[in-house]
């Protein structure tokens, strides 16, 4: 007996060109042809005859298998992969040239091998194992965010080394808030509300711990990661309607933003450190401070050329060293001394330094160049290198370097933006929208800082300058945005299974 | 006629049927079929790439039910954006109706 059913679909199934795809596909068409044997059925036509006729109804296999496949295909984005592959390399460069500067002996440029591989595997099947692990993924990332909380608690001194991943826990937060926002879809308002309050608690109890400054950067990279995906949601109607339409949910979301604004500046310290961002010259204590370096880099900024690198004398270059630029007229304790003691006689004086800065409580930098050696690298606090490299390309270079680097940063976040906003799944986008726009805000308070306006801790740009471990985490979420692209057209979305017909 | 029209056709029927009630394909197809008195006849299986295209586009979501008889059913609901394109659509249409009566009219009074 001839199997009509089955060559129809295995005919339409060959035309699809992702092989995962064809068994969703042809489960679909399958029932309707069951439907349709059904009806035939019931009108006297023999099992043979209702599928012969069912299959004939259903038109040219090939046709049917053609269109599908011209609307399920795995796309590419050549223009922004060669974008990352540019700044990779670039940012690969630095860290390597960087490697071997007389200041800074890291092996940082080496998580960039890993970073690859993360980026590979993301984009190969990122979205696909979202898609497969949709259910308990929410469930699984917060237990591991909680778990992460209490372990690498201010308190637990003993792991305190594993604190430098909480930064990274609180960025990765943000994309399963979403996946949690998108679960919960259909709850509407309470959804959002639901995922405001998770994103309070992320920012509001780590707050009474000491030390905390260092991940206030990532909590207002969270806010903005889980704000902006939210509203990105709301205009794309994900949410189920309410009474109020898009611009209830628009309401919502901005008073939700206005309220982790508020946990962003709701201690002293907090408050302290929101004016230091906007009026760094007010809180620079001594040359140790941040608010120096932001000092110092926009002064070293300003008088830098457009093409060519900043050129300084000996002696402004140990004015500079030294602080004696800013602190001569303010406070000269602050001024750092020298501790180059290659005689009995230079020794005793630094000693007599020593006691004397340590007797009136404060902390000048021990310099060990004088003017016949004095390097603009000695200049740069150490770790200038990595947290000042839009900055320190244009003190080398000149401004015209640092314009086409910023440019062709602006110029990736552009395509990326561009692709984000190309997705059509409903849950690729959520997700892409929300880890496009954490990458954004990192890349944003990064050349902030960058002129002199450094927000709490330091972040990094994503590919440019980049630490150890952040490498890994940009290049999973980028991954994920690439992955969510890729297979837009044919992945499904995690289907809802509503009540069952009665 | 035009494929282009054909294919406008269909979408903005299907999304007409979706926007009284989520429907499974084959109820989509049977309720062509019977408000439009059976002129309306396609082949069946060119309904999936329209279907899926439109959920693509955003103008559809789909979710499951599980039927009487076990067999699990795919559902398609029209979204707010699925209202506006199928607005979109229909004034779309009016303008080609307006236009073949614009010149079907012309010949046939031409012809008086």
């Amino acid at each position: 007996m001839a199997d009509y059913k089955k060559d129809f679909l295995d005919m339409v199934e060959e035309q699809i060109a992702y092989k995962p795809l064809r068994g969703v596909l042809g489960r679909e068409l399958e029932e309707h042809i069951l439907d349709r044997m059904e009806e035939y059925e019931a009108g006297g036509a023999s099992r043979e005859e209702a599928e012969k006729q069912a299959v004939k109804d259903m038109g040219d296999p090939m046709v049917v298998g053609t269109e599908l496949n011209a609307v399920h295909r795995l796309q590419k984005a050549p223009a922004l992969m060669v974008m990352t592959f540019l700044l990779l390399f670039g940012g690969f460069a630095g860290s390597a040239y960087m490697r071997w500067s007389p200041e800074q002996f890291s092996n940082g440029f080496l998580y960039y091998i890993p970073g690859l591989l993360v980026l590979a595997f993301m984009t190969w099947k990122g979205y696909t194992l979202v898609v497969r692990c949709f259910k308990w993924l929410p469930w699984l990332a917060g237990g591991l965010f909680l778990a992460g909380e209490l372990l690498c608690g201010q308190k637990a001194v003993f792991l305190w080394q594993l604190n430098y991943l909480r930064y990274f826990g609180v960025l990765l937060f943000a994309p399963f808030l979403i996946l949690l926002a998108y679960r919960l879809r259909r709850q509407g308002s309470k959804a959002i509300l639901l995922i405001f309050a998770l994103c309070g608690v992320c920012i509001f109890v780590p707050g009474f711990g000491g030390g905390y400054s260092r991940d206030l950067s990532a909590c207002v990279v969270l806010t903005a990661g889980v704000a902006g995906a939210l509203l990105m949601m709301a205009r794309r109607d994900i949410f189920a309607e309410n009474i109020l339409g898009r611009r209830g949910y628009y309401g919502i979301i901005f008073g939700g933003l206005a309220v982790m604004g508020c946990l962003l500046t709701f201690t002293d310290s907090r408050q302290q450190i929101f004016r230091q961002f906007v009026n760094p010259d007010d809180h620079i204590q001594s040359t140790w401070d941040d608010t120096y370096n932001s000092a110092l880099i926009r002064r070293l900024l300003s008088r830098t050329p457009l093409v060519g690198g900043i050129d300084l004398t000996p002696r402004e270059l140990m004015d500079y060293g030294t602080g004696a630029w800013y602190f001569e007229k303010r406070d000269p304790r602050q001024i750092g001394f020298n501790a180059v003691c290659d005689t009995e006689k230079k020794q005793q004086e630094f000693d007599a330094a020593v006691a004397r800065a340590r007797e009136e409580g404060v902390l000048p930098r021990y310099i060990h160049f004088d003017e016949s050696n004095v390097t603009l690298w000695d200049i740069l606090p150490q770790h200038y290198h990595n947290n000042y490299r839009i900055a320190l390309l244009i003190l080398l270079f000149g401004w015209l370097a640092g314009a086409m680097a910023l440019a062709a940063v602006v110029g990736f976040y552009l395509l990326l933006f561009a692709c984000i906003r190309k997705i059509r799944g409903r849950l690729a986008f959520s997700l892409s929208c929300c880890c496009g726009i954490c990458l954004a805000m990192e890349g944003i308070l990064y050349i902030l800082g960058n002129f002199g306006y450094q927000y709490a801790s330091f972040t990094n740009l994503p590919m440019i300058a980049e630490g150890r471990m952040s490498i890994v985490v940009h290049m999973a979420m980028l991954g994920l945005i690439f992955s969510a692209y890729r297979y837009d057209r044919v992945v499904e979305e995690p289907a809802v299974n509503r009540a069952t017909l009665g | 006629m035009d494929k282009r029209y054909m294919a406008l056709g269909t979408s903005m029927l299907v999304l007409r049927l979706l926007e009284q009630q989520s429907m499974y394909g084959y109820q989509i197809i049977r309720e062509l079929e019977q408000q439009s008195q059976m002129v309306f006849r396609l082949k069946e299986g060119t309904l999936y790439p329209v279907l899926h295209g439109l959920e693509q586009q955003g103008a559809v979501v789909s979710f499951q039910k599980t039927a009487d008889n076990g067999r699990t059913r795919k559902y398609y609901e029209i979204t707010s954006q699925g209202k506006g394109l199928l607005h979109e659509k229909a004034e779309e249409w009016k303008i080609y109706e307006t236009a073949v009566n614009q010149v079907m009219g012309g010949v046939l009074f031409g012809g008086l």
